[in-house]
Order: C-alpha cells, then structure tokens, then sequence
C-alpha cells in the first residue's frame, strides 16, 4: 500500500519537473526570439540606412560633377564668345590707334569691331539667359518653357507639341526647378535619345502634372535602375525638392515617357 | 547543509548586493519613476525574506505570507511594468487588469477565509500570469528599439515561468511527507538565483557606468 502511494507522489514529481521544464523552455525559446528578431531587425534597419547614405552619397557625387561640369561649359563659352572676341577688338583698335590706315580701311576696321562687339553683345546676353532665364523671372513659367520650347523648335532640331496650361500655382524657386527639369528632358531628347519629336503638356487645373513623351532611342529601366546618368538624378532629387512624384517609362527602341505629379498643399 | 539550503542563501546574498547597488543608483536615477519602482520592489523582496526568516527561526508557520508575496509582487511589478510601457491602451489594460484581480482576490477571502492558511491556487495563477503576459508585450515593445530593462524583463520571465507552476503545486508539496518532494523546492531557489543574478547584470550594463557621466 504505501508502496504504492511513493509511486504516486513520485509520478507528481515527475509531471511537475517535465512542466516546470516545458514552462522554462518555452520562456527561454521565447527570450530567443525575441533576442534574433531584434537583431533582425537591426540588421535591417542598418542595411536601410547604408542603401541612404550610399544614395546621398551618389547624389553629392552627381551634383559636384554637374557643377564641374556647367563650370567647364560657362569657361569655355566665356573663352570662346567673350575672350576671343574682345581680343578682336582690341587688336582692330590698337590697329586704329597706330593710325596707319587710309580712310576706307579704317571705316572697314569700325565696321568690323562694331560687327564683332553687337556679335559679343549677343552672346553674353545669350550666356547670362542659359544661365538664368530673364524671362521666367520677368514672365513666369509658362512664357519661359513656351520660349525654350520655341528656342528648341527654331534649331530644327526637335519638333515640339506643346500644350501648356499653368496658373501660377508655384513658388519662383520650384518654377526655376521645373523649368530646369523641363530643360533637361528636352536636352536627354536630344543628346541621348537623339529624339525628333516631343509631346510636353503642364496641366495645373487639377494638380500639377507634366507629361512628356518623345520619340527617341529610349532606354532600359533596368540598367537604368542600376546606374542612373546625372540627367535623371538632377531630374529625380528636383522633383524631390517639389515634393512631387517622378514615374517614367521606356522601351529602347520605342522613345521615353515622363511624367511628374505634384501635389497641391495649402502651404504652396 | 544541502543544496537547497545553499541555493537559498546564494540568493540570498545576491539580492542583498542587488539592494545595495540599487539603493546606491537612487541618487542618480530618482528622477526615473522606474527605477524608483524596481528599487521598492527589490527592497521589498528583501524585507521580506528577513521576515520570512525570522518566522523560520521561531518556527511559526509562514505559509500564510505567501498571499501578501505573491499581491504585493504583483502590484509592484504591475505599477513598473505601468510605467515601462508607452502606449496609453498598454497603460490603461494594466490598471484594469490590477484592479479585476484584486477585486476578485479580496472577495474570494471574504467569502472563503479558509483559503488563508494554505497556498492559494487562483491567486498564484491571476497575479503570475498576467506578469507574464506583461514581459512578453515589454519584449515585443522594445523590438528595434532601446533595449530598457531587458535583463530585469528576461528574469522576470525566466522566474514567473517556472516558479508558479511550482507554488500551485504548494499545497500538494507542504501536504507530502517524501524527502523528494521537500527537495522540489530547490528548483523555486534555483529560479530565484537566476532572476537576482540578472537583476544584477540590469544594473552592471545599463546603471553602472551611467554613474559616472
């Protein structure tokens, strides 16, 4: 009998131990858990801000090598229309005031500095306008594209349809970037797609949105994905600027289409 | 003198340190309402080891102290883990939770008296479990986040997990007359070395150097 009663309590025993056994276990299974996913997510989160800094970086990288590269732009532009132009004119003057020359001569030589500073006159009006448009400022955004539209149309490079409805929703400095992204479009048509005809409509009734399709090369958006031209990037981190949002799309072979789409706030 | 005994004054001893180096981070961290509520808690525990001590030296029976062990640890954890917690929802379930239980504890006395004189299955089990409960949402809390008592937290689990399955079997253990079954308690006393042990590693890594700045 009391044999029987010690196998009794032993079992308890027993059963007691595997509980308390299983309970812990489950804790410690559960502390585990908890311990991996928090590495997880660590992980995780480190990876993300790898991948920000690493396309901040690319970016600081992008824009330096713009502005090395409109600075090459503005120097040589400056060397070729100012300088040589300005050393023209005062070699003829110089050549003017030895006063070695007879009457017709000289009359050729005036003639030919004026020609040669109206020419100057022109390109430094030029180069300031590449530079900062006077009449976005003067104007606004719907006269400066219709004008860089024009400028582009006029080179017979590109034929372009235009339809552009815009109420002033914009700030002047988000104006500026619009008309730079707009700018650059046109330029990749051009440069990259080697495009012969672009469809640019702005509709500002609703939000603002920009469609642009051109008939170029096109390109890859995989690739494109992987190793973005300083073109798109400028495009990409204005339109971030804007705080609107870029999608595009493209075939290669079958042209290129841009659209942009910013939200109206009341702040804006 | 066995294991048991051992273990027990291991524990022992530890949370004397623990009480101390505690009671020494007061100065720095008594602005931080959870530090403050941890150290009543640990301070607590202490106080009444020694009370059940003395019990045990006058041989009186000590198992009626075990409700105010169990109500007492419960409240005190509830109110850290209250502050511990950010979201007001997590805050409010807390208060809820403690109140319920308490009521139902306090109307279970009143209506069986009995229940004093003996471990009490149901309040074990009401004022463990939700503890429980409360370190696994701190845990899920404090995923990617700062980890804030995560040590205290793990102990918290570790000790409550194996411990309470343990108390509830209390009656039927007191009750045995085999060597055995006295023994079982070693596993509480193990229990309770681990849960001091981490309370000490909390207040290496997370108070120790933090003195200093």
């Amino acid at each position: 009998m009391e044999e029987v009663v010690l196998q009794e309590e032993n079992s308890v025993i027993v059963f007691l131990i595997v509980g308390i056994g299983i309970l812990l276990l489950m804790a410690t299974s559960l502390l585990l858990f908890f311990y991996f996913s928090n590495k997880k997510i660590i992980q995780k989160e480190l990876e993300k801000k790898d991948l920000a800094i690493s396309y901040q970086r690319d970016l600081l990288h992008a824009t330096i090598e713009t502005q090395e590269e409109e600075r090459k732009r503005i120097a040589q532009d400056l060397h070729d229309a100012i300088s040589a132009k300005l050393n023209v004119v005062s070699l003829s003057t110089n050549v003017l005031i030895d006063g070695n020359l007879d009457k017709k001569e000289e009359e050729q030589t005036l003639q030919h500095i004026l020609s040669v500073t109206t020419n100057t006159l022109e390109s430094s009006r030029r180069l300031a306008h590449n530079l900062l448009p006077p009449i976005l400022e003067n104007f606004g955004l719907q006269a400066a594209i219709e004008e860089l539209c024009d400028e582009f149309i006029s080179s017979k490079k590109l034929a372009i349809e235009h339809h552009i409805n815009y109420n002033q929703s914009l700030s002047k400095s988000n104006e500026l970037h619009l008309f730079r992204i707009t700018q650059e479009l046109l330029n990749n048509s051009v440069r990259h797609g080697e495009a012969s005809k672009v469809n640019l409509s702005i509709d500002d009734s609703g939000q603002f949105a920009l469609d642009y399709i051109d008939n170029g090369k096109g390109f890859d958006l995989k690739s494109i994905e992987k190793k973005k031209g300083i073109g798109l990037k400028n495009i990409e981190s204005r339109v971030e600027i804007l705080g609107g949002e870029l999608s595009y799309e493209s075939e290669i072979g079958n042209g290129a289409t841009f659209n942009i789409i910013i939200l109206k706030t009341p702040s804006s | 003198m066995d294991y048991n005994q051992i273990f027990s004054w291991l524990s022992k001893i530890i949370l004397s340190v623990n009480v101390i180096v505690y009671s020494k981070g007061l100065s720095s961290f008594y602005s931080r309402k959870t530090f403050r509520i941890f150290f009543f808690y640990i301070g607590y525990i202490f106080l009444f080891q020694i009370v059940l001590f003395l019990f045990w030296l006058f041989k009186i029976n000590n198992i009626f102290l075990s409700h105010f062990y169990f109500i007492i640890q419960f409240v005190l954890l509830s109110f850290f883990y209250r502050e511990l917690f950010k979201g007001k929802n997590q805050k409010r379930v807390i208060n809820a939770v403690m109140i319920t239980i308490i009521s139902i504890i306090i109307i279970q006395y009143i209506f069986t008296p009995g229940l004093f004189n003996k471990f009490n299955l149901s309040e074990i089990v009401l004022t463990s479990v939700p503890l429980i409960m409360y370190s696994i949402i701190h845990f899920y809390n404090i995923l990617g986040k700062k980890k804030e008592y995560v040590y205290i937290n793990s102990g918290v689990l570790l000790y409550l997990s194996g411990s309470t399955l343990l108390f509830v079997a209390g009656n039927y253990i007191v009750a045995s007359d085999s060597i055995l079954n006295k023994s079982i308690w070693i596993i509480n006393s193990i229990l309770f070395v681990v849960y001091q042990i981490l309370i000490f590693v909390e207040w290496r890594k997370s108070f120790y150097k933090k003195k200093i700045q």
